[in-house]
């Protein structure tokens, strides 16, 4: 087991980079998660540490051993990592105990030694009774399972996964996530997991990554990542958030139409643009400003539209600056006639955002 | 991540391997010299004695003689008559044949289908004796019946004739026709039809209106495949035409090498015949599309069928009568021929006779050696070109260097050169040193070898187009290298379209004449040339014995291979 750094990685096709000055360093036994819509290089990423591209700036590390650079690159089968594959990538011609024992035979292991541990891990994974089956003929999830259990048993030092519960239906991915934590748990590789879902991330990871058109936009612990967003994009990728935008006039407060909003870190430079993130469900809505609360910040707005969805309401909002606003509250609430309410925005809950530095 | 697999994983897939390291760019250039050498080596020297004089001025005096002097004008316009006439006669035939088969209830659908294919496996120069014996003016079987039975002096039909040729060659083409408008009809989704039907047209309105409209371009490109073939076929117009006193180009082209040859004629002739495959080719390409053999693309709906009624034996009659020319007949009459001493006496038990079994096989001296250069040929250019084909097209769909587009293209290019053309280059080019191959089998195993690579190649670069890439990824990352996940992941995946395409050449290599014709020598004769040989003797007998003898024997070893390619539980790709 080691430590996988990527260091000013970067991949261009055509010119164009995919991958962009990525900074990341995956501690030992860890499991990191790394997420981002389609197209945002995080697919790439993962090759990139696999070694089945070369990148065009930028080097790997794995245990300070240097796997990739632009001038050379390892090839896959001498990194002693492993894969999962989002289409699972089983050989149909084998049966599932010759999937899971390939790797093993390639390590010219003898031949009891590799009946014993490929059973071991078929135990693992629940498939101890379906070894002699042809992959065609397992089921979705016991396919995944198998490609876990390939992946595992030639214990790798470092182990990629590639979007591997998206071919599975809603039940089935809540369950392998629970497995994937299990499983990591017990063996503790270190892991880098590739996915779109949020809700994969924050149940498996420690810590997850967020991408953007190539670059990163926040590490951190899922946690983390959802009460403390550094960006616009990670703010609205995590969850609803509004983001409003003024003048900063010191580091922890922002002008918004004239009314100073109070953010809940030092972050803003006075005198610049800047912007904050608050969450639907932290917007507090009131029919009309409460009378002696002088501490409280907030804003005036109109409800426009309000959608009834059982346990809450969501409100779609409209500031005096046009500023398009959404809560969620509770169905209790009576609104005014003429939809006139006051949007109180708690100070520890506006989150400063870094305003990306363009180009 | 579906999106992104498109940016990422094209671009990305293979790149690990492109390395300086591992010599990818040394391997495309191994693989376009290779085929650069198998293809425009001929063609250099096609062009170069194209365009000079015997003494090696240069010249365009041969072009000139193509439209100047009659003997080589005549050849040309025979051959646009025969082309087109083919063309016309196989479509008039096969669009009703395909629609009935492919649309409609007629009886025994699936065995009319197969025995269509199957028409396939008849070397067209076979065929063409086959009718021979069935038509000739004075010996032939049905010529010999009509006047038995109507007391005429006049012959039914004469096949020494260009109609003859038109009708034999057509015999030929027609299947494939079929086959291609068949596959169209099938790929058409009843919806299409229905929505038609529920705006109130009739059935002849919907066939009319939107049936044909989407076959068109199948029906076209037929055509020019029918086209095409009768336009670069030898063997037939030798066999029929050259006995009635005409020629066509590719006869003509062959008469130029015998005594006195003029090789330079005979490259400026061969030159327009390889431009116009060129563009028709082209012209198919376009219509059909990228994905050959389909209208629509995407998942065919259940067809409907029509209800013939009462008509449904009429057309199945029409069926038959259709398959009576290419497969009842010519064969009825090779095995009549076969087993009697003189093929067009009455079938009888006292006319019966080994006599032709014995003869080919205990006294004509050509036999063994053109069995045993056939099968060395054919076996070994099958076994090259299938691992050559399986290579490339590995190299082609797992790289993402530049020059995979060059050696694509080198590889699929012989697909426009017709035999004859390919022959006349390889001659022009190995009866000299520095590889003076003329007079050996090499130069025969060079031909077939450019000629079946192509479809090989086709054929192996959809199987790995059917891989999916993380299928050989997931062996690399857990430890195997290239050679070790070609060999224990690819090549078992793909060894169904392997074998296939061995068979598919080996096939290929037993029926060629046209370029076999122009590159063998008394110690390199293979069956189609001794076949053609015997043709000229009008020795009938021993042809339908060799001929027998060749089509069981190929099926026998391509099914023999078929059932090798056997491979367990390939039926879910991708896991």
């Amino acid at each position: 087991m080691a430590e996988v750094a990527l260091v000013r990685l970067s991949k261009l096709y055509a010119g164009r980079p995919v991958v962009d000055a990525v900074d990341i360093s995956v501690r030992d036994g860890e499991l990191l998660c790394v997420i981002g819509p389609s197209g945002c290089g995080k697919s790439t990423t993962l090759r990139l540490v696999a070694g089945f591209i070369t990148p065009s700036a930028g080097e790997i590390l794995v245990g300070g051993r240097k796997l990739s650079w632009p001038d050379g690159c390892l090839p896959p089968e001498r990194r002693n990592m492993s894969m999962i594959f989002q289409s699972y990538a089983l050989w149909p011609h084998m049966t599932i105990a010759e999937n899971v024992g390939y790797g093993l035979t390639l390590r010219r292991l003898p031949r009891a030694e590799i009946a014993a541990r490929t059973r071991t891990m078929l135990d693992v994974v629940k498939l101890g009774s379906l070894a002699d089956r042809y992959p065609s003929e397992l089921s979705g999830g016991q396919q995944q399972r198998a490609a876990l259990a390939r992946a595992l048993v030639i214990e790798p030092e470092t182990l990629l996964l590639d979007e591997p519960l998206s071919n599975l239906d809603a039940s089935l991915r809540e369950e392998m996530r629970f497995e994937l934590r299990r499983l990591h748990d017990e063996y503790r590789y270190t892991t880098i997991y590739v996915t779109h879902d949020q809700s994969e991330a924050m149940t498996a990871a420690d810590r997850i990554v967020v991408m953007n058109e190539g670059r990163v936009e926040q590490i951190g612990r899922p946690q983390e990542i959802y009460e403390k967003p550094r960006t616009e994009f990670v703010a609205r990728f995590f969850g609803g958030a509004n983001i409003l935008s003024g003048t900063a006039v010191d580091p922890s407060a922002l002008s918004v139409d004239g009314v100073t909003i109070n953010a809940a870190e030092k972050l803003f430079e006075a005198g610049r643009p800047g912007a904050l993130s608050i969450r639907f469900h932290d917007v507090r809505v009131h029919a009309a400003r409460p009378s002696g609360a002088s501490g409280m910040q907030g804003l005036p707005m109109r409800v426009a539209r309000r959608t009834f969805l059982g346990p809450t309401v969501d409100l779609a909002l409209e500031h005096a600056g046009g500023t398009a606003f959404r809560a969620s509250t509770s169905p209790d609430l009576a609104i005014p006639a003429d939809g006139e309410v006051f949007v109180e925005l708690p100070a520890e809950k506006c989150r400063p955002l870094q305003v990306r530095a363009e180009g | 991540m579906v999106s992104t697999g498109t940016l990422e994983g094209v671009g990305g897939r293979a790149e690990g391997w492109r390395l300086r390291v591992d010599g990818g760019a040394a391997l495309m250039a191994a693989a376009s010299g290779l085929l650069a050498l198998l293809v425009i080596l001929p063609f250099g020297w096609l062009a170069y004695f194209a365009f000079t004089s015997p003494d090696g001025a240069l010249t365009l005096a041969n072009f000139t003689a193509l439209v100047t002097d009659p003997s080589l004008a005549a050849p040309i316009r025979t051959t646009a008559i025969l082309a087109t006439s083919v063309a016309l006669a196989s479509m008039a035939v096969a669009m009703p044949l395909a629609w009935l088969v492919a649309r409609t209830d007629i009886p025994a659908r699936r065995t009319i289908r197969i025995l269509m294919t199957a028409s396939f496996v008849t070397p067209p120069f076979l065929g063409a004796i086959a009718w021979e014996i069935l038509a000739a003016p004075n010996s032939g079987i049905l010529n010999r019946l009509w006047r038995d039975l109507s007391g005429a002096e006049v012959p039914l039909f004469n096949i020494y004739s260009l109609s003859g040729l038109i009708f034999v060659i057509a015999c030929y083409t027609t299947p494939f026709v079929f086959v291609l408008l068949a596959n169209a009809l099938d790929r058409i989704p009843a919806e299409l039809e229905d929505a038609a039907g529920i705006l109130g047209a009739r059935p002849l309105r919907i066939l009319r209106d939107v049936t044909l409209p989407l076959v068109l371009p199948a029906i076209l490109a037929g055509a020019l495949i029918a086209f095409l073939q009768a336009m670069v076929l030898f063997g037939s117009p030798a066999i029929l035409a050259l006995p009635a006193g005409f020629h066509t180009i590719t006869t003509k082209i062959f008469m130029l090498f015998q005594f006195p040859p003029k090789p330079h004629v005979a490259a400026a002739a061969a030159l327009p015949l390889l431009a116009v495959t060129v563009l028709l080719l082209w012209g198919q390409r376009r219509l059909m599309g990228r994905r050959q053999f389909t209208v629509i693309g995407g998942k065919g709906g259940t067809t409907r069928r029509v209800a013939l009624g009462r008509w449904r034996y009429a057309a199945l009659a029409f069926a038959l009568g259709v398959l009576a020319f290419p497969v009842f007949l010519p064969y009825a009459a090779l095995l009549k021929a076969a087993a009697t001493r003189v093929a067009s006496d009455p079938l009888s038990w006292s006319t019966l006779t080994w006599f032709n079994v014995h003869f080919v096989f205990y006294e004509f001296s050509q036999t063994i050696p053109a069995i045993w250069n056939t099968l060395i040929l054919a076996a070994s250019a099958a076994t090259l070109g299938a691992l050559l084909a399986f290579a490339i097209a590995w190299l082609v769909s797992r790289s993402t260097h530049p020059g995979r587009h060059v050696v694509e293209f080198l590889v699929t290019a012989p697909v426009a050169i017709p035999g004859i053309v390919l022959g006349v280059g390889l001659f022009l080019a190995y009866a000299r040193p520095p590889l003076m191959l003329y007079g050996t089998l090499w130069i025969l195993f060079l031909a077939y070898l450019t000629i079946e690579l192509p479809p090989a190649f086709q054929q192996m670069r959809s199987a790995f187009r059917a891989v999916h890439p993380e299928l050989e990824e997931a062996s690399r990352i857990l430890g195997g290298t290239r050679l070790t996940t070609l060999w224990r992941i690819s090549e078992p995946l793909v060894r169904p379209a392997l074998v296939s395409a061995w068979c598919f050449i080996f096939i290929g290599v037993v029926r060629e004449l046209s370029a076999a014709i122009m590159l063998f020598t008394a110690r390199t004769k293979v069956l189609s040339v001794v076949i053609y040989d015997l043709n000229e003797s009008g020795d009938l007998g021993a042809i339908a014995v060799l001929g027998i003898t060749m089509l069981v024997g190929t099926l026998a070893i391509v099914a023999f291979a078929s059932r090798l390619a056997a491979a367990p539980n390939l039926v879910q790709r991708a896991g």
